[in-house]
């Protein structure tokens, strides 16, 4: 099979998969329980209408395009994810597609650094760890990695708020800017806000990537391949950089890329203790709230966002490995 | 020349898996170890090639032209690896790298011994495979291991080893789950690297018979036998040696003693083949018969005391 071929076949898959999320995740919010109108109209109002104006209530369903079957509501709704219209929150009347954006923008700059860093500082220190497998530097460092794992990101973002934020007060409890600044002072106030749920988001990734990376490298180190290249006399340097990382990348690039599909709804937790305004508690919002349209639209970029990453760690692994492009696995 | 002498290879938990082991390999000579499974043969090229694993204790000697290989370092040993020692790995296993081309992997060691550049090299190594005669030579250095077949996965290997025009070759089972025909072409290919020293370990003695000059055979971790093609073929000295050949087809297949585990626990002292021996006496029980000179050949049986 050509490699055009094959990018094809990949793109064909990711493309019915996001059909498939979108109408899964049309029926998913429909059968949630819970009717959005009581929260758009208050509980009161709600019962008032429907048993005193049932057609007045019809007229609201209407109004939201609640009314008519279930499937001329998913035609509706299809139509409307072609068109990127996803309407207005249910709760403040915004613009759904604007408010998303814009919180997107802030999940990423924290989830972003996050998640490139720990794939920096996880995979060279898994590396180290797994070549010297049974040294001092892989006992220490997964005695720390398990540690890390055994706790929950919450309790810990809790932990750090507590002592650097309340009690020494190095950094700021919450938010994400301090008002009435510009420019490169507030870039710097971003910054500032970032340090510890970027932290907390990084040592725990960190932490995983590290453990990964070191059973890939302790795998293959015991591959005869590796034998071999010291055989002919290569110096540790490029038996380690040649021969063995680029087999290594296959399975990291993978899981990497699992990691990257998360981007926009890993944080969560971590930004509702930070109180982050970001994707993570808008649909933490929205959930609470059913706002249908805003979580709609949050679990569709979620959902297209792993399929992407999927896709593009289909194409890195054909490129990396030729086995995989020569359709083997 | 590679002398080895009282090598003993143990690891932390255990029995040696190989135990004082003299052997020398003649210049510009093929030699062949003969032995089954678990007798040491592999772990003896690993320890010439100082590529053991860290928790392997080695005593003894090994010298490569008088130069003592265990006192160097690994700095010293790097020099020698590729540049004078090549090792031909087992084409079964997974000895070729999956992510890199075939001619990249054959032109390494003439990049790192004679320090060429990458293209030169790789130029280099394909006219290497075409003296040897691999055939289709430009699309095979394109290739990707996973895309040939084991013979040439094999050939490759040997061609690999000795691209670098080391003297001496390490080859560790050539012929491993290959057919006739494909041990045919592995034999010219060996052959063709005449006046090169090879040290080849086997468990084939039809191979063996077609391209060795001189054939040693392992026994437990022990060498029991040592003597030139000819000798071995026609006149087998130890019982061992006698049995291996006496199981080939076309002797009649006698298999007469079947399997038994090598140097089992109750055996200390004795001959560690006296549980298989057919010619076994009280003595063979008792001590453990030391290597004895029968003319030009070597062979570790009571039998043989009187001739040396």
């Amino acid at each position: 099979m050509t490699k055009g071929k094959q990018i094809l076949r990949y793109l064909l898959r990711a493309v019915g998969l996001i059909l498939v999320i979108i109408t899964i995740n049309f029926l998913l919010i429909h059968f949630m329980p819970g009717d959005p109108l009581i929260h758009i109209l208050g509980e009161d109002e709600y019962y008032t209408l429907s048993i005193q104006f049932p057609e007045k209530l019809e007229e609201v369903k209407a109004q939201y395009a609640l009314d008519g079957s279930l499937f001329l509501q998913y035609l509706r709704y299809l139509y409307h994810v072609i068109t990127l219209q996803f309407g207005h929150s249910y709760l403040d009347g915004t613009d759904v597609v604007s408010t998303v954006l814009f919180r997107m923008k802030w999940t990423l700059i924290l989830s972003l650094t996050a998640i490139s860093l720990s794939a920096l500082i996880g995979g060279a220190l898994g590396v180290a760890a797994g070549y010297k497998k049974g040294g001092k530097l892989d006992a220490v460092l997964t005695f720390l990695a398990l540690l890390l794992e055994t706790i929950p990101s919450n309790c810990l973002a809790l932990l750090a708020l507590i002592l650097f934020a309340y009690r020494l007060h190095w950094f700021p409890i919450g938010g994400m800017v301090s008002g009435g600044v510009s420019g490169v002072e507030r870039i710097g106030s971003i910054l500032y806000h970032m340090v510890l749920p970027v932290s907390v988001l990084t040592l725990f990734r960190t932490s995983s990537n590290f453990l990964l990376m070191k059973s890939f490298v302790s795998q293959i180190r015991d591959e005869e391949y590796l034998t071999v290249a010291v055989t002919k006399g290569l110096p540790s340097r490029k038996v380690l950089f040649r021969h063995l990382l680029r087999n290594v990348f296959v399975p990291y690039v993978t899981a990497l890329c699992v990691q990257f599909g998360h981007i926009l709804s890993g944080s969560m937790l971590i930004e509702v203790v930070f109180s982050w305004k970001g994707m993570g508690t808008l649909i933490y919002d929205g959930v609470i709230g059913r706002d249908y349209p805003t979580i709609q639209m949050c679990f569709l970029i979620i959902a297209i966002c792993v399929i992407f990453f999927n896709f593009l760690s289909d194409i890195l692994c054909m490129l990396l490995d030729p086995r995989i492009r020569d359709g083997m696995e | 020349m590679i002398e080895i002498e009282n090598l003993t290879i143990a690891f932390t938990k255990g029995k040696p898996v190989v135990d004082y082991l003299n052997l020398s390999v003649p210049d510009g000579k093929r030699t062949i170890v003969i032995g089954e499974s678990g007798s040491g043969k592999s772990m003896m090229l690993s320890a010439i090639l100082q590529v053991l694993p860290p928790d392997a204790a080695v005593s003894g000697s090994i010298r490569l032209d008088g130069l003592e290989l265990l006192n160097l370092t690994e700095k010293e040993m790097k020099k020698i690896r590729g540049a004078r020692l090549a090792y031909i790995p087992q084409g079964s296993a997974n000895s070729l790298n999956p992510v890199l081309t075939v001619g990249f992997q054959v032109a390494e060691p003439i990049m790192e011994v004679r320090k060429k550049k990458r293209e030169e090299a790789i130029r280099m190594a394909v006219d290497w495979m075409r003296r040897l005669q691999l055939g289709n030579e430009e699309r095979l250095a394109s290739a990707y291991p996973h895309m040939l077949s084991g013979g040439m996965r094999q050939r490759v290997l040997i061609a690999m080893g000795a691209a670098a025009g080391a003297e001496v070759l390490l080859a560790d089972e050539p012929t491993k789950g290959l057919d006739k025909e494909r041990i045919e072409r592995v034999q010219d290919m060996l052959l063709r690297l005449e006046g090169k020293t090879l040290l080849c370990i086997s468990h084939d003695l039809r191979f063996s018979r077609e391209i060795a000059d001189y054939i040693s055979v392992m026994y437990a971790a022990e060498q029991v036998e040592y003597c030139t093609k000819e000798e071995f073929f026609r006149n087998p000295l130890h019982p061992y040696s006698q049995m291996l050949l006496a199981a080939l087809p076309e002797n009649g297949m006698k298999v007469t003693a079947g399997f038994a585990p090598p140097h089992g626990k109750d055996q200390v002292g004795g001959c560690r083949f006296a549980a298989r021996c057919p010619g076994c006496t009280e003595q063979c029980r008792r001590t453990a018969p030391p290597m004895i000179t029968v003319g030009k050949r070597k062979v570790r049986c009571h039998r043989y005391a009187d001739s040396g």
